[in-house]
């Protein structure tokens, strides 16, 4: 690896944007939307060996620009800093072609540069060009990668770049003020508190009532393009001014009403591009590379102060601002990133740019954007406003948002006072062929982030008929057939040994499950019980436990219905995986479960759902809990058999099917038939397909492991409150009154049944689910208003 | 009988032509649709939903609506209130088939469009007397696709799908078995490039009618 030889200044990992950008890099090397063109005419007398030398001076004096990235035979992709680096600047001379022709030249050079790419594991990864046009106008290119320099670092290098070659000149000190190196930034992120940081983000994100998806698709970049009128852009400076607020806030604000009108929500969020540079360390802003990231603004509309509020607000986002987009896809809650446009504000403040004699003019650079809704504004000298699209977007859609965008800042701009714009005076949005909510269905784009996920999105791309892939997007949306599933699990295999069965992709179809599933297969003898349905939200965790058959992903659909907040974790027993053994009791699974519980690390009182012949179990760890000197668990049970049901004499004989005692029943006659179809209802159908034919003989011993552990298990001396949610079924059943009496009696009295109006097999189905899930909410939120000592935690609901 | 509908699905529907079409389908079925990220793909999913609500038409007017459509065990759609009927739809590159029939127990459909195969990819698909027939084929490309066609039709037919390992069927014989049941496959000849395969537990009389979008109104 080229990283052990010697002459290396500094390395450093990629963070989460720099290796989405690598991916890109890899996956479209002639088309690599990361290349930023930094261009511009520099006018007056140039000196080409003062130019030259400066241009060596700059690399000296910026790492990133002697800088090459490695992701091959490292654990993980890495940035090399190299102490020099030799790098020639090409030369063309333009001067006898007219104006014309110059400028077509120049474009189709840009054009030509773009697709030749840039090789970063060589450095310098950059290429620099100068083009004589006439004796004192000169064009000047610098191609980068934005996974090495920001947007901001293109001013800060051309500054340093013109005071170098000033110097040369002698016409100023040719030395500068020397800046920091990378050791007090990374320091600075490191001693933020990362858990101060997510509660932060969870709060944030979890005020959207929905995730703020425009309609979009994939496709090439399109762009529209408008230049503000000289009164509009003065009326609206004199508005801020008025405000109080800086024009960015505004202009966020402004963005958040067009999304606001547009998904008909009163808090939205979109990404907003931040130079990412802390103020804390002193001299930053002069430090080139790549600091730039993208975080969320959620915006809540709908009061006067919106434009201070969005203020405040920035500066606390600012301060915790260290955050990888795929945290707050994960706290966000939802199956991706809450957001898919971004508002980039380029305020830099290099609109002087002159050293030596040289004076730079028509200063363009590049803004990378993957999002499918780019807004961009340029407050140069015109107003530049512009929206990047994706050819998926609808057009008339990415019409409507930039002149809504335009009359909006028109608007403030024709104002005399504070008063806000209102959006629903624009003209209404396009109707899109789909509706918003229909169309957001595509899942927003992230990168793969490590190497299972990397190899998976190499080959689905290789296999699938679409440009590009996220590791949330689902194999069978983007086009991916039968063949190309065995296609890619027989290069999967070729690949890595691995040998899985397709119909995993079935059960895991997008490369984030897969690639946790493939993850997972390699450190197997570590089963764990615990298995997440949805891991963020504000509110205490629900626990919910396997059934009568040892599976859990009926819970899926409960989820779906729960508190949005609610976090919920299914546990299943060992021995589901046909691997690890069965716990032999009762009393163990309980030890074994709550072991896993509190690695989750839920606060008091435990909240636990149960279903079947699981309310044991839970009434188990209730024990377990209140002899550990904890609070009893709230405990919600549906149709649960409470122990010594099996020991009811001549009552096991009729049992509703899916009860435990209808499953032992016809496993004692083999009507193995009855068992499985009455299985294929009870468990959610798709996951039943991965299990294959081995779930038969799984399933049948792991039952009788059940059965047995259930049988030998006694009443416990529990008296703490259980609720009952009863079917309509079990109210016929035979042993209603012994079920009703044994429960009221564990419960030392405190036993509320609540009805559901549902067949026992049902009451995790659509639409009786709906139901389960008010009563289950309903009874938490009563049992922690009352519990005797809920302790005050940072997790715990705010609303209560 | 057993009515096999297929439609061409190489040109892309112009935008209002697409949203009239959509607007027909339930709600949930359209959200479907737009998960799908390429045309190709959204507009096999509308066809397939058209030439079944066609078909149904065809064989009973008194057939549910296609909201009442749901999804079973192992993902596989059917409709609740109507037990006896059933369908299966296929699509690959070009092309939308959907078989239906009432009374005949379930069906599966497969068609691919012939194309570029790397034999060795697909061993573990095939069992090995299978593989053997298809290494010595003079035609291998053909035979591949048509052996396919014909697992997969059955495959659908039993109703688990993927969950099955293809492996474990020999689709050489006349009747095909599968874990006891026994499936007659047919060789669908809907247009040249293209292999299908039909798939039932008896197979009388098969109709095969190509269709075209103006008659899906």
């Amino acid at each position: 690896m080229s990283a052990t030889k010697p002459k290396i200044e500094a390395i450093y990992p990629l963070n989460h944007l720099q290796r989405a950008l690598l991916f890109h890099h890899l996956s479209s090397p002639t088309d690599d939307e990361g290349l930023i063109q930094t261009r511009c005419r520099l006018r007056g007398p140039l000196d080409r060996d003062a130019l030259n030398a400066a241009w060596e001076k700059t690399c000296l004096r910026h790492p990133p620009l002697r800088a090459s990235v490695h992701w091959e035979k490292v654990s993980r992709p890495v940035w090399v800093v190299h102490p020099r680096v030799e790098g020639a600047v090409e030369y063309h001379d333009w001067s006898d072609r007219g104006d014309t022709e110059q400028r077509r030249a120049i474009a189709d050079y840009l054009l030509e540069d773009r697709r030749r790419g840039l090789t970063l594991d060589k450095p310098p990864a950059a290429r620099l060009a100068l083009v004589r046009l006439g004796p004192e106008e000169h064009f000047f290119n610098w191609t980068s990668h934005h996974l090495l320099l920001d947007g901001w670092s293109s001013g800060v290098v051309l500054r340093d770049f013109l005071a170098y070659y000033a110097a040369e000149r002698g016409d100023g000190p040719g030395e500068l003020t020397p800046i920091p190196d990378l050791k007090p930034y990374l320091r600075h992120v490191q001693a933020q508190d990362a858990g101060a940081r997510e509660r932060y983000w969870r709060e944030r994100l979890s005020r959207m009532e929905k995730p703020s998806l425009l309609p979009a698709a994939e496709g090439e970049q399109r762009s529209l393009s408008t230049t503000l009128e000289p009164d509009v852009r003065d009326g609206f400076v004199a508005y801020c001014k008025r405000q109080e607020a800086t024009q960015n806030a505004v202009l966020q604000g402004l963005w958040a009403m067009m999304l606001g009108r547009y998904l008909q929500t009163e808090t939205v969020c979109f990404g907003i591009s931040v130079n990412g540079r802390p103020p804390e360390v002193a001299g930053m802003d002069g430090v080139a590379g790549m600091f730039a990231r993208i975080l969320p603004k959620v915006v809540q509309l709908g009061t006067d102060d919106l434009f201070q509020r969005i203020q405040g607000q920035s500066a606390r986002d600012s301060a915790q601002q260290y955050v990888e987009l795929d945290q707050i896809a994960e706290w966000s809650g939802g199956d991706g990133l809450p957001f898919n446009s971004l508002l980039a504000v380029q305020n830099y403040p290099w609109t002087e740019l002159a050293g030596g004699g040289l004076r730079v003019a028509e200063f363009g650079g590049d803004l990378t954007s993957r999002y499918p809704v780019t807004c961009m504004v340029l407050p140069r000298e015109d107003w530049e406003v512009s929206l990047r699209y994706r050819e998926g977007v609808p057009e008339d859609l990415a019409r409507w948002l930039l002149n809504g965008f335009l009359d909006l800042i028109r608007a403030v701009a024709g104002l005399s006072d504070r008063s806000l714009p209102d959006p629903e005076d624009l003209p209404p949005p396009p109707l899109v062929t789909t509706t918003p909510a229909a169309a957001a269905q595509r899942p927003p784009y992230v990168a793969p982030s490590n190497g299972t996920q990397l190899r998976l999105a190499g080959l689905w791309e290789q296999l699938l008929p679409v440009d590009t892939v996220g590791i949330d997007d689902n194999f069978f949306h983007c086009g991916g057939t039968s063949l190309a599933a065995l296609r890619l699990f027989a290069r999967l295999e070729r690949l890595t040994g691995n040998n899985i069965p397709p119909s995993s992709l079935l059960l895991h179809p997008t490369i984030r499950q897969l690639a946790r599933f493939l993850d997972a297969g390699e450190a197997a003898s570590e089963w764990n019980n615990l298995v997440p349905q949805r891991v963020s939200g504000t509110l205490p965790p629900l626990f919910c436990f396997h059934g009568g058959l040892g599976y859990v992903l009926m819970y899926q659909s409960l989820t779906r219905h729960l508190h949005p907040q609610r976090p919920v974790y299914a546990l299943q027993p060992n021995g589901i995986d046909g691997r690890s053994e069965l716990d032999g009791s009762i009393q163990e699974m309980a030890a074994h479960y709550l072991a896993e519980i509190d690695k989750v690390g839920a606060p008091d009182p435990l909240i636990l759902l149960s279903y079947c012949y699981s309310g044991a179990i839970c009434v188990a760890i209730g024990r377990l809990l209140l002899d550990a000197g904890r609070p009893a668990p709230v405990i919600i049970g549906a149709d649960i058999d409470p122990p010594g049901i099996l020991d009811q004499g001549g009552q096991k004989n009729w049992r509703k099917p899916g009860s435990l005692a209808w499953y032992w029943g016809h496993l004692r006659l083999g009507r193995w038939t009855d068992i499985q179809e009455q299985l294929a209802g009870e468990v959610l159908p798709e996951r039943v397909m991965g299990e294959n034919l081995r779930l038969r003989l799984r399933a049948r011993r792991l039952k009788d492991g059940l059965v047995a552990a259930f049988r030998s298990y006694r009443a416990p001396d529990y008296g703490h409150p259980i609720c009952l949610l009863r079917s309509q079924e079990l109210r016929q059943w035979p042993s209603h009154s012994f079920v009703i009496e044994t429960w009221r009696r564990i419960s030392g009295d405190q036993l509320t049944i609540q009805d559901v109006p549902a067949g026992h097999a049902e009451l995790f189905q659509e639409p009786a689910v709906a139901e389960t899930a008010r009563l289950v909410e309903s009874y938490i939120e009563s049992r922690t208003a009352t519990a005797t000592a809920p302790p005050a935690r940072a997790t715990s609901d705010p609303a209560k | 009988m057993i009515r096999v509908f297929h439609i061409r699905n190489d040109v892309r529907l112009p935008e209002q032509e697409w949203t009239r079409r959509c607007r027909t389908l339930p709600k949930e079925i359209q959200r479907d649709l737009n998960r799908y990220r390429r045309w190709q793909d959204r507009q096999a999913g509308l066809l397939g939903k058209l030439l079944l609500r066609y078909a149904a038409k065809k064989i009973d007017a008194a057939l549910p609506e296609l909201s009442t459509l749901a999804t079973g065990a192992y993902r596989r759609p059917y409709f609740p209130y109507r037990p006896d009927f059933d369908f299966n739809i296929s699509h690959t590159d070009g092309l939308v088939v959907c078989c239906s029939a009432v009374g005949m127990g379930r069906l599966g459909v497969d068609v691919e469009r012939v194309g570029e195969v790397d034999l060795g990819e697909f061993r573990r698909v095939f069992t090995a007397e299978e593989y053997a027939q298809l290494q010595s084929s003079p035609d291998q490309v053909t035979d591949f696709y048509r052996l396919w066609t014909r697992k997969e039709a059955v495959m659908k037919a039993d109703g688990r799908g993927f969950s099955l390992d293809p492996a474990d069927i020999n689709c050489l014989p006349e009747r095909i078995g599968v874990d006891g049941t026994h499936y007659t496959v047919r060789e669908l000849h809907l247009r040249p490039g293209y292999a299908a395969h039909l798939a039932a537990r008896t197979l009388p009389e098969v109709t095969v009618h190509e269709v075209s979008l103006a008659e899906l109104h």
